[in-house]
């Protein structure tokens, strides 16, 4: 009795030194029928079903540009080029939703062939590299072109190729003009139809693989049902903060990694003018993901933490409205909305890193194995 | 100086704590080169947040750490088997601190216990019975120890379970069953218990039993009519937090210190107890315990400075006021184990001479293991807000935006976001800078 006594009053004592309570009020969930097992389950089942529909739109996608380029390379013209550049953008913003929820494992560097980076390799492109190759003709053959590094070769290189001007972007002391090999080309239109079109086939055999590492890792992710599994889901909402937020709006901008007010030559899809709508697509994508029926904001609810999910809601209702807008981010930027579209961004990320892993003890990507007491 | 008598017992028990810690420590150095950590630990991070004081301790080139763990490795066993038994444990103390107080991000509370028992090990006289060194110097052996050896470690012991209970009782782990609620919900995959655990009820009873555990566990572990239970419950205490949590060595650690609570010569009547089966042929087993020896004064004084210091140097966070799990002076060395769920978003604002600003992200210095860590730990993201400020130039004022969540509260600044981190101090000093616990 002493003891039951003596528990009930430490119990009190402490109970008036507590501040804010570490979560808010809900319903528990031994009040619910579905336990977190089994929701859990259902949150990993919708999220790995939606990446086949995301990989079929983006393969249709790919054929009507590969088919675009291949009418170009027959008749290099203004119309087939138009025509292919609006090929590009349906491809383009298709790979946008996947790549905002490409979840790979830590490991994946080891376990899968074919990276993110052999599709789009963005920011890591390189325009002089590219123009390189249009000189050595580097895509007549299909092994070489596969053994060129990611930079040269991709989507990235396809929206440079097709947007390309008769200048090449390389430095006056590279070998391509110091030694006039640039000046020499004579059929340059050409070259790029046949670039285009080697480096679309490329993007659609490694997309076919890619595909088939990401769904083959769906499947075991629903068999296993685990913390892990769902581990391995939440790494994809971390593209919102390091290449949405930092990559694409904040370097750009000028907030980060920029000597200079701003740095708009770091700015994603600048030729084809799709850096903001990318991030849109980005957002939408994010918002599948953690808004999925159910998804992670339903893991929250079940764990009493509706308000992260109310919170990220909100910021991400005013930043896909901000980002549906028709301009490039530059002319975003110009109109004063482009730190705020960065600041909701950040509230959305500064939430994943710190309640949203604390509630659901999830671990953010990349970080080492390792003890802990 | 002068000497005192100090009653003699049985050192059985204590040459059997030397060998089973001694395969702890080997096991330790082994499994850091079999998971790759030396590595990721070492050699992978570019920039490495040093103690206070020890800013001289520096990495080694990787083939050399490698090389470290590996020594470690044989010091260990060497300790177990009790060959060269001092030299090994003194070598196994330097080299094991070295290597924790190359990076604060890694330090652990079980990493300092097997600090500090290693050095009470250079102290020890564990090597007079089963040992290599008794084989080679026969003139070694004793099956008798000074008393004063026992209860210095009894009370090592005793100090982290207590310290480690009474850092529990909080009204996050009490009332709010904080962080067990988080946890356990995402460990429902565990075998047979798992379905238990998706229940809050679950954390409440498991906070409570681990608050009772830790604060009492020695009382039944001295008491002999309790002993036996309070072991086995101990054991199952231990397999069960390290089945449930990733943390690593210490529950063996624990299971194998806890062994100094027992009878002093319980190695003795086990293996007995093997071969003789009558209570009466164990009756008459041959008892060293009796009589005593003589050691210097120095001795006990130093024991007793040593365990009063271990008794005080965890209370010193009550100095500093607050919640030390907020501003973390006092969280080290301390025994406040898994007592926090802490979760930052930080980033650097560092505005230049001429007034432009710049936001630096963390991991552009840091390794994501790194980062992890450091971000509920105020003098880290000081002490990294320093180095990128020296980075990027000479009048560089840096404002650090680190929004801190603790045990899943809404994140709120762990840091004034207007004081220039530049210039406050990272020392033993309370933190100013540091904003209220919510």
């Amino acid at each position: 009795m002493r003891i039951v006594l003596f528990l009930v009053s430490i119990t009190v004592l402490l109970s008036t030194c507590s501040n804010e309570e570490p979560t808010s009020e809900a319903t528990d969930l031994s009040e619910s029928s579905t336990t977190y097992k089994e929701l859990r389950a259902k949150v990993i089942d919708e999220i790995t079903s939606q990446n086949l529909a995301r990989f079929e739109l983006f393969e249709s996608n790919l054929v009507a540009l590969e088919e675009a380029l291949f009418i170009l390379d027959m008749d290099f013209n203004a119309e087939g080029l138009n025509k292919a550049r609006q090929s590009f953008e349906d491809v383009m913003l298709s790979w946008q939703t996947i790549e905002a929820t490409l979840y790979v494992p830590d490991d994946s560097n080891e376990a899968w062939t074919i990276s993110r980076d052999d599709i789009y390799s963005w920011p890591l492109t390189s325009r002089c590299r590219i123009d390189q190759e249009l000189v050595k003709k580097t895509y007549e053959n299909t092994q070489d072109l596969q053994t060129l590094l990611v930079n040269a070769t991709g989507l990235d290189a396809v929206e440079y190729l097709l947007w390309h001007s008769d200048e090449n972007e390389c430095p006056p002391q590279a070998m391509v003009n110091a030694d006039g090999s640039w000046r020499e080309i004579s059929d340059l239109n050409e070259r790029r139809a046949k670039y285009l079109l080697a480096s679309v086939k490329l993007v659609k055999s490694n997309t076919d693989t890619l595909k088939k590492s990401s769904l083959m890792l769906g499947e075991s992710l629903k068999k296993t049902n685990t913390a892990e599994a769902l581990n391995v889901l939440s790494n994809s909402l971390y593209y919102l903060d390091t290449n949405v937020k930092d990559l694409k709006i904040a370097q750009p901008l000028g907030e980060q990694e920029c000597a200079e007010d701003t740095c708009f030559e770091k700015m994603e899809l600048q030729f084809s003018g799709l850096s903001l709508l990318s991030i849109h697509r980005n957002l939408s994508a994010f918002e599948q993901t953690f808004f999925a029926d159910p998804g992670f904001d339903d893991l929250l609810k079940a764990s009493d933490a509706a308000d992260i999910a109310d919170d990220i809601r909100a910021a991400l209702d005013e930043a896909l409205l901000i980002s549906t807008q028709n301009v490039t981010l530059r002319e975003l930027h110009d109109t004063g909305d482009g730190l705020r579209l960065l600041a909701l961004i950040k509230s959305i990320t500064d939430r994943l890193k710190t309640d949203f892993i604390g509630v659901l003890d999830l671990e953010l990507p990349q970080r080492a194995e390792g003890d802990n007491d | 100086m002068k000497n005192i008598a100090i009653p003699q017992i049985d050192n059985a028990s204590l040459v059997a704590f030397r060998v089973f810690f001694g395969i702890v420590a080997m096991w330790s150095s082994l499994r850091f080169v079999l998971n790759g950590w030396v590595e990721r630990f070492f050699s992978e991070p570019t920039y490495f947040f040093s103690f206070g004081g020890f800013e001289w301790v520096k990495v080694l080139p990787l083939s050399w750490m490698y090389a470290a763990f590996y020594v470690l490795s044989i010091l260990g066993f060497m300790i177990a088997v009790g060959f060269l038994y001092r030299l090994a444990s003194l070598l196994y103390f330097l080299i094991f601190t070295y290597i924790e107080l190359i990076d604060v991000t890694n330090y652990l509370n079980h990493y300092y216990l097997v600090s500090i028992v290693v050095l009470m090990l250079v102290f020890l006289p564990l090597n007079r019975r089963a040992a290599i060194d008794v084989v080679i110097r026969p003139s070694l052996y004793s099956d008798k120890i000074g008393v004063h050896a026992l209860y210095w470690l009894r009370i090592q012991v005793g100090v982290v379970y207590v310290f480690a209970g009474l850092a529990k009782a909080s009204s996050d782990w009490l009332i709010q069953a904080q962080p067990l609620t988080i946890w356990l919900r995402s460990r429902v995959d565990t075998p047979i218990i798992g379905g238990l655990l998706e229940y809050r009820e679950s954390a409440y009873i498991m906070s409570w039993l681990g608050f009772l555990f830790d604060t009492t566990v020695v009382i039944w572990l001295l008491w002999p009519k309790t002993r036996k239970a309070a072991y086995i419950v101990l054991v199952g205490f231990h397999i069960s937090t390290g089945l449930l949590f990733n943390i690593g060595m210490f529950p063996w650690i624990m299971i194998v210190a806890a062994t100094v609570f027992f009878s002093p010569n319980w190695p003795v009547l086990f293996i007995s107890g093997l071969r003789l089966r009558s209570r009466k042929e164990k009756k008459n087993l041959p008892n060293p315990v009796g009589g005593h020896m003589r050691r210097p004064l120095s001795h006990v004084l130093f024991i007793a400075l040593w365990c009063s210091f271990q008794f005080l140097f965890p209370l010193r966070t009550h100095l500093y006021g607050g919640n030390v799990l907020w501003h973390e002076q006092g969280m080290r060395w301390s025994w406040r184990v898994m007592v926090r769920e802490k979760n930052g978003s930080i980033s650097y604002n560092v505005v230049n001479e001429d007034g432009r600003k710049q936001v630096v992200s963390p991991r552009r210095y840091l390794t994501a293991h790194q980062a992890r860590e450091m971000s509920g730990q105020p003098d880290l993201i000081a002490k990294l807000g320093k180095h990128i400020g020296k980075k990027t130039g000479e009048n560089v004022r840096v404002f650090v935006d680190a929004k801190v969540s603790l045990n899943g509260r809404k994140p709120i600044p762990l840091i004034d976001p207007k004081i220039d981190i530049m210039n406050v101090d990272v020392g033993i000093l309370p933190y100013s800078w540091v904003t209220d616990a919510p």
